[in-house]
Formats: structure tokens, sequence, C-alpha cells
């Protein structure tokens, strides 16, 4: 079971180092020493600091800290809320969460929503509703009580509330009507401190003198807040008999304000007893322990408590206690205490009386160390651990039934690599969905695709497009992709932008026809008018050429999607950028990771003698593969080696088919340098798995991500890139990157690949050790099971960010308008944002 | 900076940019130029790359014909004209290619230049503006100071007049004061004339002074001793003189005013200004001295005023003792005074040695003692603290070191209060014994 834990009552301003934050780090100590199957992920809103040392945890707990801004204030501000909501739904999915625990439900400083909790458990501590019960004193402030109870709604939501006594507990059924098998009592523990110290007469002393007792004393620990009652047992002590007045001193033992502490020496003054009542004020828990122990009782008459920790604390240090007969203090103290009427002053003397004089003190301490064994951190763990376990979240998660998606492709025999890509993952995802595939009029498709996949002409969408849960739209800058565009622009969908840049594709919509004001109107849904006007009219007087690299485009479909699936950090980094809101996933392009194959045997199937140093270039050739540079490369290389061959793996488009014929020609490449022709994928990837070195250089470049690359990755090659766009993402060990062109002559950049070459030709080594580690990351990052998951897990996902270009601009003005902030806030801040998005 | 994820960094620079200069630490770099050169420069820039990638001239282009069957022949006819033309073709390309080779650089390097140039214009437009605006500071700056200047001297002015309307009154009131004071001085004349007269008559003659009923001014009855001495001695009091270091108040706890009512006169020195006027008034007979007894005369050192009778002292260690054993004790002032030497004070005020020498000056008695002359300037009796101070009774933390340094320079002790000694001079009793023999 995954549980994440909100480290709010630890952490949190209100209660670090009080009760409730002490009480909270106790028991999770106890219950992280106890359970190590447990997955625990701490939550931290609070602090960057880690809680390793404070909690003893081991590694099945982990943290978390998310910056909320400047005083939290993504966590409390209802604006911010849809933000806050969005980052805990996203650490939920992230860490597969089961139950979710609040530490301290009823502090004010994070502001959930129950809603975001519905498909996971809710388990809350309940200290007390004192507030609640003694509204009239402490929830008079109508907007701190509305809050107040939204927390109770909150709380009376859990799944499970962990009440830490009895009286608590019963307290939330009374007031308001919790079922009680949701509640249970975990009490609370003694911290191992609080016990009979074996003071030396010096040492009794010497701490006596610090706080200027000079008798026997009644101690009273508590805290500045009337509910204590220190008022009326200072009463009460002034109306005991003389005679106890002289011998017992009364010591109030809490940190107060000066006000209270004025105001309880003039109660004391004015009922004669100033000289005999000592507040201490604040002292150092050691102090406490020392005073506990030194006190002949202790005296805690609190008007109500959630637990009452100091008639615990007394207990274990040894010392008889007078307590409150009602609240959980009755519960506390049951048969090993003098009880007492909070509410009546004369009740209080008579106790005090009693414990004083008549009581057998020796009697009561033995049977306060017999009730304190209730009182371990121990047993709280174990209730709390209960607790968790009680919950059945293993058949939580239901497999639906399958959905239905529509998928809109080109598939082979048309000749783009995206008919490829799309049989290998169409055939994978129908193990997740039943698929319709819709394609462009005009040919049949030659291809084998799972049962639950049916092939439609495009037309039949229309029909049946209420079916599908989703539609898929899998997008390439070539005219076997303009017939979907219709579609994603009318009914959305989910897009897979296979090229950043489509400019090229709308010029050649529109170029055939001359249709400048269609050009005009596609240019239109990336850039503004005016700039749109002045580029077409320049264009089209001929003082620009075609600007088909330098405008990207492709607001005609990213402009329509719900949900874009890019296969770069490069492509999704300009989408977002242009619109925070876009929901886009990066998926990797997959390669198929299959056994790699014998090299030797690839080259006898082929005709390639095995003692040739073979390099590749892969799919279409044209200018854009830098074909005519590592042409003249690789001539001047085989000049000095004769070993060297080059393949053309593809068809070479007409425009550059006769340059090349010509420089092999005249340079004598005929029988070093071939050219296959179109092949189909397997003779494809056969000379993939025959050669030495693949060439896969790209300039200019359209945002794209290569397949071909890909698989020359998954086969453990030794490929050249050019570096960039979302080449640059390889990891530099494993493949080579040479400059991008763009600010090189040719014989500059023919000498880059020139030498890179024959550095790679003279050192056999580095191949090898490139290519493992191009092989690694293609099977930890590209393996097809795994990007078929994450299209599912995607296609499946309704989540729409609360991020928006408004949303930040309003952020923006937030921290404008507070604190202002520096550029440290500003990234920590960012990362949450962008957690939640 | 490392991020997170793509939303992480997106995020991180649209606040950034949003937020601009107004985020804290972050210097945002002004764009050198306005956008106008700008956008040319990037254009220019475009250009310089197409220069780049196109400077390379070559002679022999791929040819080329699309067409089927007569394409070959076509193409072959182009490749024949291209090699007739060769010898004018060839020289052409390769100088266009010299030439391209040439200006492509010169274009780049000349762009930099000018970029160079615009960034440097701009940077000194932003030093000028500057420096321009530090002008304009400098100047409202000296403005301001200019008229908090001819504030100051109205204010000054101003001050200057009231000064002399002050003077003018104060020059009203010593004149007043010293008229009110030789009235005083005239009626106290007077009375001192009936006085005498009436002393004369005998009116106000005490009914024969008793040795032993007398008045006792001193701590614990020093002055009833020392009276006791002299009166065995058989020294007149009008005749005795007496030297009172740390005279304290003219009358309560003094050793000396019981003398003094008796006709004798002497030197009183206290280093309290604030208790001078007291003994000048009761003590106008003595000769009053404002000065801290000390070992050396003239330097001035700082006394310590305490809020208790008789304590104040020039120690300040001495001084804080005092507070630290009675708690009711504060310094409250410290004064400068003038330090005075025993033998000053005979040679210069008295002139011979005094029959009584009382001292009480806190902390430096017994340095005193040790610094007077007593072959020279040999005092009959000396009254001197023998105890620390104390709110209790001391007497038994009483001093020997004095009594022992005392005895040593030939002094008995004849008696001890509890709080003072008197010592007497066994060298005089022995001259008088062997003169009475």
């Amino acid at each position: 079971m995954n549980i994440a834990i909100d480290v709010l009552a630890i952490l949190g301003p209100d209660s670090k180092n009080r009760g409730i934050g002490n009480y909270a780090t106790s028991q999770l100590k106890s219950l992280f020493e106890m359970d190590k199957s447990n997955r625990y992920f701490l939550v931290n809103f609070y602090e960057d600091t880690s809680l390793r040392k404070l909690l003893h945890y081991s590694d099945n707990v982990s943290e978390h800290y998310f910056y909320l801004g400047n005083d939290g204030f993504i966590g409390k501000h209802k604006k911010y809320k849809g933000i806050f909501g969005d980052l805990i739904r996203n650490f939920i999915k992230a860490h597969n969460i089961d139950v979710y625990y609040m530490t301290s439900p009823f502090d004010q400083n994070i502001s959930y929503d129950m809603k975001w909790f519905s498909e996971i458990k809710v388990v809350a501590t309940l200290y007390d509703i004192i507030p609640y019960i003694f509204k009239n004193r402490y929830l008079r402030d109508k907007a701190f009580n509305e809050e107040y109870m939204k927390l109770i709604t909150n709380l009376k939501n859990a799944d499970k509330i962990l009440a830490i006594s009895q009286c608590a507990k019963e307290d939330m059924i009374k007031h308001f009507k919790v079922d009680p098998n949701n509640i249970d009592v975990i009490y609370c523990g003694i911290d191992d401190c609080y016990k009979k110290l074996d003071l030396s007469s010096n040492e009794a002393n010497e701490t006596k003198d610090i706080y200027k007792i000079s008798d026997q004393y009644i101690m009273c620990t508590g805290g500045d807040d009337d509910r204590k009652n220190i008022a009326d047992l200072i009463i009460a002590y002034s109306k005991m008999p003389k005679h106890l007045i002289g011998k017992y001193q009364l010591v109030i033992v809490c940190k107060l304000s000066q006000a209270s502490e004025e105001r309880y020496y003039d109660i004391a003054s004015k009922h004669n007893v100033r000289d005999r009542v000592i507040l201490t004020n604040f002292v150092p828990q050691e102090h406490l322990i020392m005073l506990y122990n030194l006190a002949y009782v202790v005296a805690f008459p609190s008007q109500y408590e959630g637990f009452g920790l100091p008639v615990v604390e007394s207990m274990a240090c040894g010392t008889a206690v007078l307590t409150s007969n009602n609240s959980s203090l009755g519960e506390v103290a049951e048969g090993a205490a003098v009880l007492v009427d909070p509410f009546d002053v004369n009740d209080i003397s008579r106790g005090l009386v009693e414990i004083l004089e008549k009581s057998d003190l020796n009697d009561m301490v033995e049977k306060g160390y017999e009730r304190i064994k209730m009182f371990t951190w121990e047993k709280v763990a174990q209730s709390t651990l209960a607790a968790m376990n009680s919950f059945n979240v293993a058949d939580r998660k239901v497999i639906s039934n399958k959905k239905k998606i529509a998928f809109f492709t080109p598939l082979p025999p048309l000749q783009s690599g995206i008919s490829d890509y799309s049989i290998d993952i169409l055939n994978k995802l129908s193990n997740y969905f039943s698929i319709d595939v819709y394609i462009d009029k005009g040919y049949r498709p030659n291809c084998i695709l799972s049962d639950n996949i049916t092939i439609y002409e495009h037309s039949r969408f229309k029909s049946k497009r209420d079916e599908y849960h989703d539609v898929l739209f899998q997008m390439g800058n070539s005219e076997y992709h303009i017939y979907m565009i219709h579609y994603l622009q009318k009914y959305s969908g989910t897009l897979v932008l296979h090229d950043y840049n489509l400019h090229g594709l709308l010029h050649y919509m529109t170029e055939k026809q001359n249709d400048t004001a269609k050009y005009r109107e596609l240019l239109c849904e990336d850039y503004d008018k005016d700039f749109v006007n002045k580029y077409i009219d320049d264009y089209s007087s001929g003082r620009i050429p075609v600007k088909i690299f330098e405008l990207t485009c492709n607001g005609i479909v990213t402009n329509y999607a719900k949900k874009i699936i890019v296969h770069s950090d490069y492509a999704k980094r300009l989408l977002l950028q242009k619109d925070i809101h876009r929901n886009v996933k990066k998926i990797f392009h997959y390669a198929d990771i299959k056994e790699v194959l014998n090299k030797k045997e690839m080259r006898d199937k082929l005709n390639i003698a095995g003692d040739q140093f073979v390099i590749s270039a892969f799919g279409h050739i044209h200018e854009t593969k830098r074909i005519m540079p590592i042409l003249q490369a690789f001539s001047n290389l085989s000049s000095k080696h004769n070993e060297i061959k080059l393949y053309l793996v593809g068809k070479p488009t007409s425009s550059i088919k006769g340059q090349i014929e010509q420089y092999m020609k005249q340079h004598n490449l005929e029988n070093k340098v071939i050219i296959t022709g179109y092949t189909d994928l397997n003779v494809f990837e056969e000379y993939i798995d025959a050669s030495d070195i693949c060439l896969n250089l790209r300039y200019p470049y359209n945002g794209e991500t290569s397949g071909s690359l890909m698989r020359i990755l998954s086969k453990g090659k030794c490929a050249l890139l050019n570096d960039l766009g979302s080449f640059s993402e390889i990891p530099d060990n494993a493949c080579v990157k040479l400059k991008s062109p763009e600010m090189l002559t040719e014989s500059e950049e023919v000498e880059m690949i020139m030498n890179k070459l024959e550095e790679l030709l003279s050192n056999p080594q580095l191949i090898s050790t490139i290519g493992n580690n191009a092989r690694k990351f293609a099977k930890d990052n590209l393996d097809i099971e795994d990007i078929v998951e994450q299209y599912a897990d995607f296609i499946n996902d309704s989540f729409i960010s609360n991020i928006t270009e408004s949303m930040l601009q309003d952020l923006i003005g937030f921290i404008k308008q507070n604190q202002g902030a520096d550029v440290e806030e500003l990234y920590r801040l960012a990362m949450t944002l962008a957690y939640s998005k | 900076m490392k991020f997170s994820s793509v939303e992480h960094e997106v995020i991180f620079n649209k606040l950034k940019d949003a937020l601009g200069s107004e985020v804290n630490n972050i210097s945002v770099e002004q764009s050198a130029t306005p956008s106008g050169p700008n956008t040319y420069l990037s254009e220019i820039h475009g250009y310089i790359k197409e220069m780049t990638n196109t400077r390379e001239n070559n002679a022999y282009r791929y040819l080329d014909s699309p067409r089927k069957i007569i394409g070959p022949v076509i193409v072959f006819s182009k490749k024949v004209i291209r090699k007739l033309l060769k010898w004018y073709i060839e020289p052409i390309t390769f100088q266009q290619t010299r030439f391209n080779n040439a200006v492509t650089p010169a274009i780049g390097r000349t762009t930099e230049l000018i970029t160079e140039l615009i960034n440097k214009t701009s940077e000194i437009e932003t030093l000028y503006n500057n420096s321009a605006k530090e002008l304009e500071n400098k100047q409202t700056q000296y403005e301001e100071m200019k008229l908090q200047m001819d504030h100051k001297q109205m204010q000054y002015d101003l001050l200057f007049t009231k000064v002399e309307q002050m003077q003018h009154l104060i020059d009203d009131k010593i004149s007043g004061l010293e008229k009110s004071h030789n009235f005083y001085s005239e009626r106290i004349n007077s009375v001192a004339t009936k006085l005498n007269q009436f002393e004369e008559i005998g009116v106000l003659k005490e009914s024969q002074f008793d040795i032993f009923n007398k008045h006792t001014y001193s701590q614990s009855g020093e002055d009833s001793i020392l009276a006791y001495i002299i009166h065995v001695l058989g020294i007149p009091f009008e005749s005795i003189d007496y030297i009172d270091l740390g005279a304290n108040h003219a009358k309560e706890m003094s050793n000396t005013y019981f003398f003094y009512s008796r006709g004798a006169k002497g030197v009183l020195v206290e280093a309290n200004p604030e208790l001078i006027p007291e003994l000048k008034f009761y003590r106008h007979g003595d000769i009053i001295l404002n000065n801290c007894v000390d070992l050396e005369t003239g330097n001035i050192v700082d006394f310590y005023i305490l809020s208790g009778d008789g304590l104040s002292t020039p120690d300040y260690n001495a001084a804080m003792n005092f507070c630290e054993i009675n708690p009711d004790l504060q310094i409250i002032d410290k004064k400068s005074v003038k330090t005075i030497s025993y033998s000053t004070i005979v040679e210069g005020y008295l002139g011979k040695a005094p029959t009584i020498l009382s001292i009480d000056i806190e902390g430096k008695d017994l340095a005193i003692l040790h610094s007077i002359d007593y072959e020279k300037y040999r005092p009959l009796l000396i009254v001197t603290e023998m105890v620390n101070y104390d709110t209790k009774l001391s007497h038994l933390t009483k001093n020997d070191e004095v009594k022992k340094y005392l005895n040593s320079v030939d002094y008995d002790e004849y008696a001890f209060t509890g709080i003072n000694s008197i010592f007497l001079d066994r060298r005089y009793l022995k001259e008088r014994s062997e003169t009475h023999r």
C-alpha cells in the first residue's frame, strides 16, 4: 500500500515544536520503525528540509517537497485552489497513492478539497474539537468559524478518523453524527524522557532555587489559555486552610504572556497568596521534568482537553495528580488521580485539600505507573497501522471494458515513415482499445493489423464519431496527412505531431493552385495578420524567398487539438511556449528492441563483403539529409581508405538524383557508393544491421524526430547526427554529434564529416562503445511496450490543468502586488506549477 | 540553470520574462538597439548566411533535362557548349568565387563592426542619459542645499539675536543679585554687630561651658573624645587649628564643627562641589577648598558623586564597591576636580601643622597618611577611618594597617569608636611630660 502523509503537523508554522507537532513526530517515528512494508510518501509543502534525522525512517519512506510560494499562498488562496488540487492529483497519480493521511486537519495553512481524494482513502488525526465545544470563546470570528466548519466537514468525510482519546471520538459522534465505526481511538504516548529521576538533594535545591521555590509545592502546567483554568486554581488554592498554604507553594509552570502573568499575580494578591504563588513562565524541557519530579503533587484542573498530556507526564514522573472529572482528563486519569469539577472553585479546593492531606500518595503513584502503561507510542503506531491496513485497497482499480478510439493515419503502401510507425503502434495499442483506423481515399493499405482494428475510408467517420472515447491524428509534414486536418479542426482529439514545422505542407497545399489567400489564412493560425500580410507581399512580389524553415507553422492542427503527443522536449517546449495551457506529452518515438542480428549473416544476405567498412545513410535521399556533403567527404576519405563503402538506403528525390549520379561518375565512386532505392522495412533494417556507421544528418530542420534514428540506436549502431532540435536530446555518449551546418560553408561541413569519419575509422573500440550506449538508451527509453502504455495512459487521462496563460498572468500580478520574487523563488515556484501542470 | 521538466523551464521563463526588471537580482539585458535596426540586423545576418553558403561559385554545374528521349542529346550539347566556352566561363566563375570569398567576410566583418558600433552608441547613450540624470540630481541637490543653507543662516541670525537678548537678561539678573547680595551682607553685618553686642553684654553666654555637657556632631562622638584630650592637655579651643580632609557637611558628621563653634579655625577640603555652598555658609570662618585630596597637587581627576552621604570618591572601584554593598546607593554624577596634597594645604593655607587632622576620603586615607612629612608638619591628633564601608555595624573589620603605620611614626591609638580611630602624638606627650617634669 502506498500512503501519502501530509507533514503539516510536524512542519506547519502553527504546530511545529508544539503539542500536535510533537505528537505527529513521535507517532510517525514509531510507525516507521514498526512498518517496513507499506510505502510512505511524506508530502511537505512547508519547509525545504529533510525529516530523515527526525523520524529515523528506512527506504520505504520518501520525502517530497513542494514550494507553494511565499507564505504558502498556493495552498491557502481560493484562487489557486485549482493549481493546488492538480498538484495533489498528479502526486496521487505519480506515486499510485492509496491512502492520504492528514496529520493536522484543523490547520488553516492548507486547504484541501475532499473531491481530490475521491478515488483513494483519506485518514486524519482528530486531536479535539474544543473550538467547536467552546465556540463562544474560540469561534466568535465569523470568517474563522466558517473556515473551521469547512474543515470539520472535510474531517467528517474522511474514510477513517484517528482520535487521540475516547472523549474526542464521542464528541465527534455526538456533535456531527459520524459513524462510530469510522473513528479509531489511537491514544497518545508518553516520551521516554518523562520518568522518575534520581535527584540528589543538591540538584533538587539548585533547580528549586532557579525558580525561587523554597517549600514543598503543588505544580500546575498548561498554557496561556483560560481553558487551562489557572485563575480558578489560584483561587481554590487560596481557599485551602492556612497551614496548607503555609506548607505548600503553588508553582505554575508554563509560558505566559506578560498580561497573563500580571493578571494571575493580581488574582493571587487579591486572595492574599501572592507570596505563595510562583509563575515560572517558560522552562526548558529538562527543568519541566525535574519540576514534575520534585512536585509534591500536580494539579491540572483544566476545563477541557483532547487528551491531557500533563496528567500522564506527572504519572510517569511518579507524582500524584489532581485533575478534572470531565473530557478526556477523567478518562485518561481514571482510578489513579483525585478528580474535581473544574467549573467549581470550591470543589477544586476540596480536591487540593484531599490530595494534600488525606490521600495515600504512594498508592496513587503506583496506580499512575499502572495507568500509563496504556499510553505508549508503540501502541499509537500499532493502532495507526491497523487503521491503514483496514482498507482493502488491492481491488480498487478495476479494469474497465475496452474503450473504442478512432485513429487517423496513412498506411503502407504510402511511402511515409509514419505509415510504418502507425502499424506497430496500432497493433500494440489494440491491447488497450478497440480501434477504427481512418485513411485517405484512393489506396488499399497492405499491412497486417490485429483483429480488433478496422480500417475505414475517412468519409465514414462522420456517422461513427459518437462511438469513440478519443480520436488520434498522426500528423506529419507530407501530403498524405492533408485529409485529416479538416477532421481534427472540426472534431478535435489527440494530435500526434511528428513534425513540429508543417510549413512545407501548407505551402504545398496552396502553391499548386497559387492560392495566396488560403496560404495567408493558414499562416494566420500561427502569426498575426500584419506580419503575415507583409510576408505574403514580400514573397509574392519576389523580394524574399518562401520561408518554409524560418516561419514554423503548426497552428492548423495544434490550435484545435485537445491533447498533443510529440516525440521530443524540443517540440514540447516550443508548443508550451506558445500556450502553457496546452496538454502536451512527450512520448519517445518507439523502437522495436529486437535481438541484435549477426552482422556477417546480414552482409552475406545483402552481398556485402565481410571485410568492408560500411557507412550508410537511411530514408528518403534529399538535400536536407546532407547527401552532397556526405558524398564529398566520402570521396575524399575513400582515396585514403580502400575498404570503405557508402550505402544510401532509400530513394533519391528527383531534384537530387542526377546531381548525385554525376558526382559519383566524376569521382569514380560508382563501385564505392551504392544507392539501394526504396526498400521495405525489413530490408531497411537489414542494412542497418549490416552497417558499421550510420549517418543521420539533418539540415534544415523541421522539428521532426527520425524513426530511422530510433531504429539505428535500438540496433546498437554508432550514429552521426547534427546537434540540433530533438537530435540534441540523444545522450552524448550514445551517438556522435556534429555541429549544425547552419553557419558552416559546404567545404567546412565536408571537412567536419570527413574528419569525424576518419577518427571513427581509426578507433573501432569507440564505435562499439557508442553503439552499446545507444542500445542501452533505446532499451531504457524506446521500448514499444512502454511507449504504447504511455499512449494509453494519455488517451485515458481526462485531466485538464488549471495552469493557463491567464492564470500565470494572475500569479504574476499577485507576486508583483505582494512581495516580489527573486530568481531562486521563481525557480522553485515554477517547479511546483510544473508539477501541477 | 537545470530544470526538472520542460514545463518547469517554460513556466520559469514566462514568469521571469513577465516580471522583468521586477525580479529581484535579475539584471534584465536591455536590447542594445531599438527594434528597427535590430530587425534589419537580423535580416543582414540572414543574407550573410546565404552569402556564406553560396560563396563558392562552381563553373561545372550539374546539367540535366527532364525530357526522356532527347534529354541526353540536350545535356550533351550543353556540355559541348560549356567545354567550348571554358576559356571564357572559368575565369569568370573563379573571379566571382574570389570576389565572393573576399566580399562575404568583409561584409561579415563590417556587420560585426556595425553591431559593435550600435552597441557602443547605445552604451554611450545610456551613459549620457545616466550622466544627464546624475547632473540633474546634483543640480537639485545643490539647490536643496542652498535652500537649507539660507534657512540655517536665518536660524543662526535668530539665535544670535536671542543670545544677545539673554545676555542682557543675565546681566540684569547679575546686577540684581549683586545688589541683593550687598543688601544681605549689610544685614548680616548689622546682625553680627548686634550679636557681638549681645555677647559683650553676656545675654547669649552659655551658662558656663562644661566639657562634660556638650553637643557632639561627629559620626560616633569623635569630637567629644578629641575635646576631652584637648581639655586634659589644657589647650584652649580657640587656639587650635584643624585640617578636615573630606569635610562633607558643615555640621552633621563633622569632626571639626564642635571646635569651630568654640572659636577654632582651619582648612576644610571637600571634592564634591555640591557641598561647597553649605560649607561656605556655615563655616565662613574656615578656609574652604573644593579639591580632591591626593598625593600631588594640580592634577585633574574624575570624582564620582554617590547618592549616599560622605561616600563620594575619586576611586571608581571604591564607588562601585559601595553600590554593591548598599543597593540603595548609586553613582549619580561624575565631576572633574583638581587635586591637592597635604603639604600644599599646610604650606599654602594653614602655614603650620594642624592640631587636628581629620581624614575621611574614601579609599585614599592610608596613602595620604603615608604622604605626610611627620617631621615637618606633624599634627597633634589624627582622626581617620578604620573600617570598611557597610550598612551594618562593621567594627570587626577594623584595619590595623593604619594603626601599625601611625605607631611607626610615633602615634598612639587613643581610641577606636567603632568606625574611626583617634591617634595622639606620642612625642608631644613625651615632650610635655618632660617639660612638666
